[in-house]
């Protein structure tokens, strides 16, 4: 947008950008009254004025509890991940606790002859088949 | 102590003045240091009278001042408030008190053009009226931006938008007031 001088100084038509710009610094150097002083403040503090000024006092509260909030609910996440980890190493040591005395079971013989590869190949001269330890037969089975 | 030692102290805007000021006092002026101009502005894009709206101020702090009740937890809420309703109450009494020419205590002592300084005010008073013809969001960000010079980063905190947003919004704001004054007459020199 741009502005159209003509001869006497004087501007007809739109104003420009720029233009505006020193408009407004001028306007307001007047127009600020020379007994407030200079904000020292730089950082402002009202969230949107004034519609929530009534909400201003509560406001610094609230964003103190959602912090502590949202460290608290971090800490319980962190708790809990560490309570699951255990859990799960707990149930893999257990589980390779059983593999090892399954594995164990598994290499405890019972065949003089040492292993004896398939359970249900017959294992001696004579055709006794090797049944598992705890379901050996009295009789011989053919 | 009066109430003119305090507003000594705070006007001054030293220590040496709020010697001997109770300590309630000193808060209450360290507040309007640090304070006061952003309540002017806010009062001001409300009102767009810059006399009217530093009367605002004055009469929130003057009864922050005179405040018995319970303590006050919010300063600038409670003030805000209070100025608010000040300048609701003035505008509906439709007060029609003489306002003084703005600017003119700053040329106390001085020699001072009258013509100069009564086309001073007619241009203060022509954009001053072209500004309340903005709608108030577009007032906000002029009035912060140029009473208070804030950034467009602090203006986003307040408005609750990006500064990208304010810039635009300032950008809008600034060739909605330049229609304006082009449609009222404005002659630019």
């Amino acid at each position: 947008m741009s502005s159209s001088d003509n001869g006497g100084g004087r501007v007809a038509g739109q104003l420009s950008d720029q233009q505006m710009d020193l408009l407004l610094r001028d306007f307001f150097a007047c127009e600020v009254p020379g007994a407030l002083p200079v904000a020292g403040r730089v950082v402002p503090q009202l969230r949107r004025y004034p519609e929530v000024a009534e909400r201003a006092a509560v406001r610094p509260a609230a964003v103190v509890r959602s912090a502590r909030l949202v460290a608290a609910l971090a800490l319980a996440a962190l708790a809990l991940c560490a309570m699951l980890l255990n859990r799960h190493a707990e149930r893999m040591a257990t589980v390779a606790a059983k593999a090892k005395a399954a594995a164990a079971e598994e290499t405890m013989l019972v065949s003089p002859q040492g292993s004896a590869g398939s359970r249900q190949a017959p294992v001696g001269a004579d055709g006794l088949l090797l049944q598992e330890t705890d379901q050996i037969q009295l009789a011989p089975q053919r | 102590m009066t109430l003119s030692d305090v507003w000594k102290g705070c006007m001054t805007s030293s220590d040496s003045a709020l010697a001997g000021v109770p300590a309630r006092s000193e808060e209450i002026a360290c507040f309007y240091r640090e304070n006061s101009r952003e309540l002017w502005a806010i009062f001001y894009s409300m009102c767009s009278d810059p006399e009217r709206a530093h009367d605002a101020v004055q009469e929130a702090f003057v009864r922050l001042y005179h405040h018995q009740g319970e303590p006050v937890r919010d300063l600038r809420a409670w003030l805000l408030r209070v100025g608010q309703n000040w300048l609701r109450d003035v505008a509906r009494r439709k007060s029609s008190g003489c306002s003084l020419l703005s600017g003119l205590d700053e040329f106390t002592g001085r020699v001072v053009d009258p013509r100069a300084t009564a086309e001073l005010h007619e241009r203060q008073q022509q954009i001053r009226s072209a500004m309340a013809e903005l709608n108030e969001d577009d007032r906000r960000v002029l009035v912060m931006k140029y009473s208070m010079d804030w950034s467009a980063a602090q203006m986003g905190v307040v408005m609750d938008c990006t500064a990208a947003a304010i810039d635009m919004r300032l950008s809008r704001a600034r060739r909605r007031l330049a229609e304006i004054l082009v449609e009222q007459g404005y002659q630019h020199e």
